[in-house]
């Protein structure tokens, strides 16, 4: 029935051994990104009231995907999808705010690059659901800022959302 | 067992057999199964039926108690049922129902893996990028358990994973639409899976998986079906390589499966697609183009009954040639 089944015994142990590595490997990395990452706060944009708190998460939009789409649309050719950057100034606060998009020139010291994702001609910022615990929904209505930590690649991580005296709500539940 | 129901079957309509005689006759030729066949069939069928709902038992488990569980506390069953999972096709290596059955939940759990992955962390990774990960992970464990059947689940998982980057990243030169990509991606893969699988099945003597090779010719004759259609659909008519792919396509069909190893179901598979291609290049002249009229849907209808009857007799002599 199995010809070879110490190689099968083999494939079968070293394939296990590397789902185990990838998948804890890509733990490790995400809890460090979200306890080392640098912090930035997003303003959020309104969204359509009706989506916005579906029973156990809320619906988010971010101001600066606004700024990202408008600029793209002045572009003569305007992609349906890539994986780009857009540089923000950090005011003290470390709420960031749109300058321009990444055309490689080096950035000053309040300057951050930040990874958007385009998709289908939408820009698209991390995430665009903040998932809380059922029955928490009140708790969020306040919301005007997400807490983002940033990696040294610019890719956001959502960790909490902030009110406008950026006094903490809650955490993102994990 | 196919065979001897088709040669009992001649042989009744031939009067060979008395029809008093048939019940007789079925019963010799053991076409019913035994009891013993039937408890084999049970016994399988449950070790499926438990095998997998253990397997999706963890991933409703996890969802329904999202809440009260910590990330550590979801990883870390999910990744003991895979260890577990591992370890039963391990130790029944010898037992090949079970060992399937372990390795297909396994590769199952790598799914609830990476989707627990993506939903705790918020990622925003792709769509295609979870179902060829996945794909990817699960390979040792497809390749070591030797089952059609699995198989054809990764097979649809890189299926998945290839239309949906090719939907929205769009063809290597940006030339096509992203859609007609889409569908330019799923047929390579397919057509590239079927040449490997009738190769191995041919030189190798894999085991029967005719159900295989014929699942993977619907993959590959549908988007190129597809693709014909979407070209004919343009409203100024214009090139695409898919002109030249099609008949090749249809030629490589017709050769393989009507004399190298033939297969009825994939002639009568390559009959449906020249009349649906045909039905809607008519479509097109009589109904966009040409001026409406009754007469044309009419026309529309007695060609594809005539071209449905042409191929049913083309199919039955085809079916008289090759197997009697």
């Amino acid at each position: 029935m199995m010809p070879n089944a110490k190689a099968n015994r083999i494939i079968i142990i070293a394939g296990m051994l590397l789902v185990l590595a990838v998948i804890n490997g890509a733990i490790w990395q995400k809890e460090r990104h979200l306890a080392l990452g640098e912090i930035v706060y997003l303003e959020l944009a309104p969204v359509d009231p009706r989506s916005l708190m579906q029973g156990d998460y809320m619906a988010l939009n971010f101001a600066i995907t606004g700024r990202i789409q408008a600029t793209l649309n002045h572009e003569s050719n305007f992609p349906n999808a890539r994986n780009g950057h857009v540089v923000v100034r950090l005011d003290d606060q470390y709420i960031a705010h749109f300058l321009r998009l990444d055309d490689g020139s080096p950035i000053g010291d309040q300057e951050r690059r930040l990874q958007y994702r385009l998709r289908n001609g939408h820009v698209r910022f991390a995430t665009n659901a903040f998932f809380f615990q059922e029955g928490h929904a009140e708790r969020y209505q306040p919301a005007r800022y997400g807490q983002f930590r940033i990696n040294d690649q610019g890719s956001p991580l959502l960790v909490a959302l902030y009110d406008s005296e950026l006094q903490p709500l809650g955490s993102l539940a994990r | 067992m196919a065979s001897s129901r088709r040669e009992l079957v001649s042989l009744i309509e031939q009067g060979v057999i008395p029809p008093d005689q048939v019940a007789k006759a079925v019963r010799i030729a053991g076409l019913n199964p035994s009891p013993r066949a039937w408890a084999v069939f049970i016994d399988r069928l449950l070790l499926w039926l438990g095998g997998l709902m253990l397997a999706f038992s963890v991933l409703f488990f996890i969802a329904y108690n999202w809440a009260e569980m910590g990330r550590w506390l979801r990883f870390g069953m999910v990744q003991a049922a895979l260890v577990l999972a591992v370890g039963i096709a391990l130790w029944a290596n010898a037992n090949a129902v079970v060992y399937r059955v372990a390795l297909t939940a396994a590769s199952l759990l790598v799914g609830v893996l990476l989707t627990l992955l993506g939903q705790i962390y918020q990622t925003g990774a792709d769509p295609w990028q979870l179902f060829f990960v996945w794909a990817l992970l699960a390979l040792p464990w497809v390749w070591a358990a030797r089952f059609e059947l699995l198989w054809m689940l990764w097979l649809g998982l890189l299926n998945l994973a290839i239309g949906l980057y090719f939907r929205t990243w769009g063809g290597p030169f940006g030339a096509l639409a992203n859609s007609d990509a889409a569908l330019w991606g799923v047929l390579g893969l397919n057509t590239l899976a079927l040449a490997c699988w009738e190769w191995g099945a041919y030189s190798r003597r894999w085991g029967a998986g005719l159900w295989a090779a014929r699942l993977l010719a619907v993959g590959s004759g549908v988007p190129i079906t597809l693709l014909l259609m979407s070209l004919i659909a343009e409203m100024p008519p214009v090139w695409s390589p898919v002109l030249v792919a099609y008949p090749l396509w249809l030629a490589a069909l017709y050769a393989v499966y009507r004399h190298w190893r033939p297969d009825l179901f994939m002639i009568a598979g390559g009959c449906i697609s020249v009349i649906a291609v045909v039905t809607w290049l008519l479509a097109r002249y009589l109904l966009w183009e040409g001026d409406w009229q009754e007469g044309s849907l009419m026309l529309m209808a007695v060609a594809v009954l005539a071209m449905g009857a042409g191929a049913v007799m083309w199919l039955k002599r085809l079916h008289r040639e090759a197997w009697l």
